[in-house]
């Protein structure tokens, strides 16, 4: 709960500094866009990402096991919570977007109470579309083997395009 | 009843085997189920379920890719024939149709996965099938690599593209519908794999219950089998309390009858005995001296015979009580052997006795009584059935502690010897070795029985060994108390004194409440030559005592208003010199309570009424002080050897242990009585003797309608005080029959017939004096 509270005191005092400063615009091909409601953009309603904006937030890298990948696979990433900061999101739920039309619902407190990733390199190499890329919704199955079913495999989503923030 | 608890335990047993056996069959069940149920739970585990549903996603995502790919290019390649590249190219981005065909290129990869191996193994068409549409999709790669180069749609031939997507479009939606069906068909077996599981599980759930109900029927078969052997047994129990209590009763019955006819048979015998002795002592020719002298001699084995069928009569029911006095041991064996000596005579045998010499002297704390009960029994055993030979007793002490020490006791003859077979049956009750036996030496069998009976309650044993011809050991074993010299008992120059020595005059206050009693006993020692002041009562006592000097007090015990006890505290208060004045009681009651009293109260010995003359010589010599003049008194019984130490409590306690004749047999009853006269009489002379009586019957007289008349108006105190006093004086004459029954009265005021009861008994001894007197 505490950790809640300084999250949210401290992603109003990114709001405010944002508001000031807006995203800067992405330089390179986007791959990911945050819609809803959000408190910083750079296109619009939304905040558009390229890779080099992505990597230089903060992130994290994971050795683990998935369902849809033989054996151990290494993955690393912005963590979901920090592109929601970055982009002051206000919200309760995510929906995350795949190219493929494909959608899931992920709430809120995936983001705050798990180290969720959106990983953009897959053992070193950055993923392409054929190979699940740009964006994979990463959930730490390692150091929270209870997420390890289907519930949270459906919420992992790849090829991911938008994150939607909804109220 | 045997029947009952032998069908009890059966049943009980069956139902413990039953019981086992359902246990057994339960916990089989439970296994089993438990099994089933592991095996259930990890089916469900392998996820078999959501590997197929993840696999028909797979499929159905590559089949929509395939369609979103194949729309898209007709889209193009319908817009480059409609419009050309550039409005195509506008219409749709070319990025997009590259990521639509990269999206389709991934699903590949997904359905690459292994995980989907268990799945698409199960039929060979599925590899083949994915096989071919890779084959394809990979084949219009280069043309989207191409597009995804050039950014633009110029110099691409869509039309085979989408000729190879429509055939990938055919090929995925086969692939869909085929596995959609192998998917259901799996699902379908699955659910009947789990049906039949769990309709295995629920049949084994089933025999459970079955068995569980099975077991609960069967364990209220089996309260109902334990409550029915329950009430068998109680039945059982009560059948046999009853048969015990009829046993008992019948017993019992027994007993009362032996006591009976004994006593009815021995207050005539005694009158045959006393007759004959009276017979003995006058002048006749041999021949009659000879008849007087069978009858005589056959009259004791008789009454030996009663009393020992009594005594048995009475140990069997635990009525005679045991004592624990201190005595001297050495002088009980010696005391006992010299009551056989008589025997070992006639029957030409020789008497050897060896005591340990640790035992010599000692005291020991023990049944007097008893113990020489059991000793007299088998020396005169030894004696019986030894003629011209031997008979060796030892009495040795073995585990000595400081307190105890276990007494070893073994008489040895060389007699005839007991048969081996015989040997086990020597202590059973009425048992002799043949019936010829008794024939020849006489007796009931009884004495071992009671010897054995007699050792046992004193948590001893005794034993047998003999080989016929050769003779027997008898031998007992038991355990004692350590003594040590009890203070009344003077040590052994003094006993010597108190045997023969000659009586010192003293100066001896008798207080006795009853008034024959006073004159028998003032008479006694004024034969003794004392000077004799009389109180008649504990108050008198005290006073005469503080108002004049005297040497020995001869305290009665039972008084009116002050008893001998508290005169004797109160003496004792006085101070100096009355706190070594020598006081002695004198009481009827003579158990170990009655003497610790005495003890207690500070008397300095104790004596059993009716006190003998010779009694009354040992008293003076022991308490007489050696410096007064001293008188020479002679007379046969004061000079008889065989006579046991001064205020030796055992002896004390069996008077008639010390008469001449008593040595042979045990007196017992009138003849005791008899005694005490003859003694009296000797003693005191025929004129005092017979004025004594005169008086007695007079004041007997006077009693009885007294005695009635405190009956009839329920005057308890007076009743008492009356028949105690009769008692009392008859039993200082000897009068047995007459003491007997006055006490038996005073044990309750609602006696019937009590007059008619002591008149009778006062004649009867009218007559005996009378015959006595002739």
């Amino acid at each position: 709960m505490r950790t809640l509270l300084s999250f949210l005191a401290g992603a109003l005092l990114l709001c405010e500094a944002a508001q000031a400063a807006n995203l800067p615009a992405p330089s390179g091909d986007v791959i990911l866009v945050v819609t809803g409601n959000i408190e910083n953009t750079n296109k619009g309603d939304s905040a558009e990402f390229d890779m080099e904006m992505l990597e230089s937030l903060d992130g994290l890298s994971k050795t683990l096991e998935t369902p849809w990948t033989d054996g151990t696979t290494a993955f690393s990433g912005p963590k979901l919570r920090a592109v929601l900061e970055k982009v002051g999101a206000r919200g309760s739920k995510l929906i995350v977007k795949a190219l493929n039309d494909y959608s899931a619902e992920v709430p809120m407190e995936d983001a705050e109470t798990y180290d969720t990733m959106l990983a953009t390199k897959m053992n070193g190499e950055h993923m392409s579309v054929r190979n699940k890329g740009p964006v994979f919704l990463i959930y730490p199955f390692d150091t929270n083997p209870e997420l390890f079913n289907e519930k949270y495999f459906s919420r992992s989503v790849w090829q991911i395009r938008e994150v939607e923030v909804v109220e | 009843m045997k029947n009952q608890l032998e069908i009890g335990g059966k049943a009980v047993e069956q139902a413990a085997r039953a019981t086992k056996f359902v246990l057994a069959v339960q916990i089989f069940l439970v296994c089993t189920v438990l099994a089933i149920f592991s095996m259930l739970v990890k089916r469900e585990g392998e996820l078999h379920d959501a590997i197929r549903e993840d696999a028909i996603w797979a499929v159905y995502q590559l089949d929509r890719e395939t369609r979103a790919v194949f729309e898209m290019v007709q889209r193009v390649s319908h817009r480059i024939a409609d419009a050309g590249v550039e409005a195509a190219e506008e219409a749709v981005a070319p990025r997009d149709l590259v990521t639509r065909y990269d999206i389709l290129y991934s699903r590949l990869t997904v359905l690459a996965n292994s995980k989907y191996n268990i799945f698409f193994e199960q039929s060979p068409n599925f590899r083949t099938r994915l096989a071919s549409i890779e084959d394809k999709i990979l084949a219009i790669e280069p043309v989207f690599n191409g597009i995804a180069a050039n950014k633009n749609y110029t110099g691409v031939e869509f039309a085979p593209v989408a000729a190879t997507l429509e055939e990938i479009r055919f090929a995925t939606n086969e692939f869909l519908v085929r596995t959609n069906a192998t998917i259901s068909e799996a699902r379908a077996d699955a659910r009947n794999d789990v049906f039949q599981g769990q309709m295995l599980a629920f049949l084994f759930m089933f025999a459970i219950v079955v068995a569980a109900l099975f077991l609960a029927f069967h364990m209220l078969v089996q309260v109902r089998i334990v409550k029915q052997t329950r009430e068998g047994m109680n039945k059982a129990a009560a059948e046999f309390e009853r048969a015990y209590e009829a046993a008992e009763a019948g017993n019992k019955a027994k007993s009362a009858f032996l006591a009976t006819i004994g006593h009815e048979i021995r207050t005539p015998l005694n009158g045959i005995l006393g007759m004959a002795e009276l017979l003995a002592q006058k002048p006749l020719p041999a021949e009659e001296s000879g008849y007087v002298r069978t009858i005589t001699r056959s009259g004791r084995a008789l009454l030996e015979m009663i009393n020992e069928i009594l005594d048995y009569a009475k140990i069997e029911y635990g009525s005679q009580q045991s004592e624990e006095i201190i005595f001297r041991l050495d002088d009980l064996v010696r005391d006992t052997a010299a009551v056989v000596e008589g025997q070992v005579l006639e029957q030409n045998n020789e008497l050897k006795l060896h005591i340990d010499p640790a035992l010599d002297g000692a005291f020991i704390k023990s049944d007097p009584t008893r113990l020489k009960r059991v000793l007299l029994n088998l020396l005169s055993n030894a004696v019986k059935f030894t003629e011209n030979g031997s008979v060796w007793l030892e009495v040795t002490a073995s585990n000595v502690t400081d307190e105890t020490l276990e007494l070893n006791v073994s008489v040895r003859d060389s007699g005839i010897g007991i048969a081996s077979e015989a040997q086990k049956q020597l202590f059973t009750a009425f048992h002799q070795v043949d019936s010829s036996i008794s024939r020849r030496f006489g007796g009931t069998g009884l004495g071992l029985a009671i010897c054995k009976q007699i050792v046992e309650a004193m948590q001893g044993t005794i034993g047998v060994s003999s080989t016929p011809g050769e003779g027997a050991t008898f031998s007992f074993t038991i355990p004692v108390q350590r003594a040590k010299a009890p203070a009344c008992i003077p040590g052994a120059p003094e006993e010597d004194a108190a045997l023969s020595g000659p009586i010192p005059r003293l100066r001896v206050l008798l207080v006795e409440d009853n008034a024959i009693n006073q004159r028998v006993a003032a008479k006694l020692l004024e034969k003794l030559g004392q000077d004799v002041t009389i109180a008649c009562d504990g108050r008198q006592a005290i006073k005469q005592v503080r108002n004049a000097a005297f040497d020995l007090v001869l305290m009665d015990v039972q008084m009116p208003d002050l008893d001998g006890i508290a005169a004797t505290r109160l003496i004792r208060k006085l101070g100096a010199p009355f706190d070594r004045l020598a006081i002695v009681a004198m009481t009827a009651n003579a158990s170990d309570q009655d003497r610790q009293d005495c003890l207690d109260a500070g008397m300095n010995g104790f004596e059993s009424k009716p006190v003998t003359f010779q009694r009354f010589a040992a008293i003076l010599r022991a308490h007489g002080p050696s410096h007064l003049s001293a008188i020479d008194v002679t007379g046969p019984a004061i000079t008889a050897s065989g006579v046991s130490a001064a205020c030796e409590p055992e002896t004390s306690a069996e008077p008639d242990a010390f008469l001449p004749r008593a040595n042979v047999v045990h007196l017992a009853g009138d003849e005791t009585g008899d005694a005490r006269r003859a003694e009296l009489l000797e003693e005191l002379g025929e004129d005092v003797f017979q004025s004594l009586l005169n008086e007695f019957f007079e004041h007997a007289d006077k009693l009885v309608p007294q005695i009635t008349k405190a009956a009839a108006e329920g005057d308890a105190e007076t009743y008492d005080r009356l028949l105690h006093a009769l008692k009392g004086a008859s039993d200082n004459l000897g009068f047995t029959a007459l003491t007997r029954t006055a006490e038996a009265l005073r044990t309750s005021i609602d006696t019937p017939n009590q007059e008619t009861r002591l008149t009778v008994e006062l004649e009867k001894a009218k007559n005996r004096y009378r015959k006595i007197a002739i």
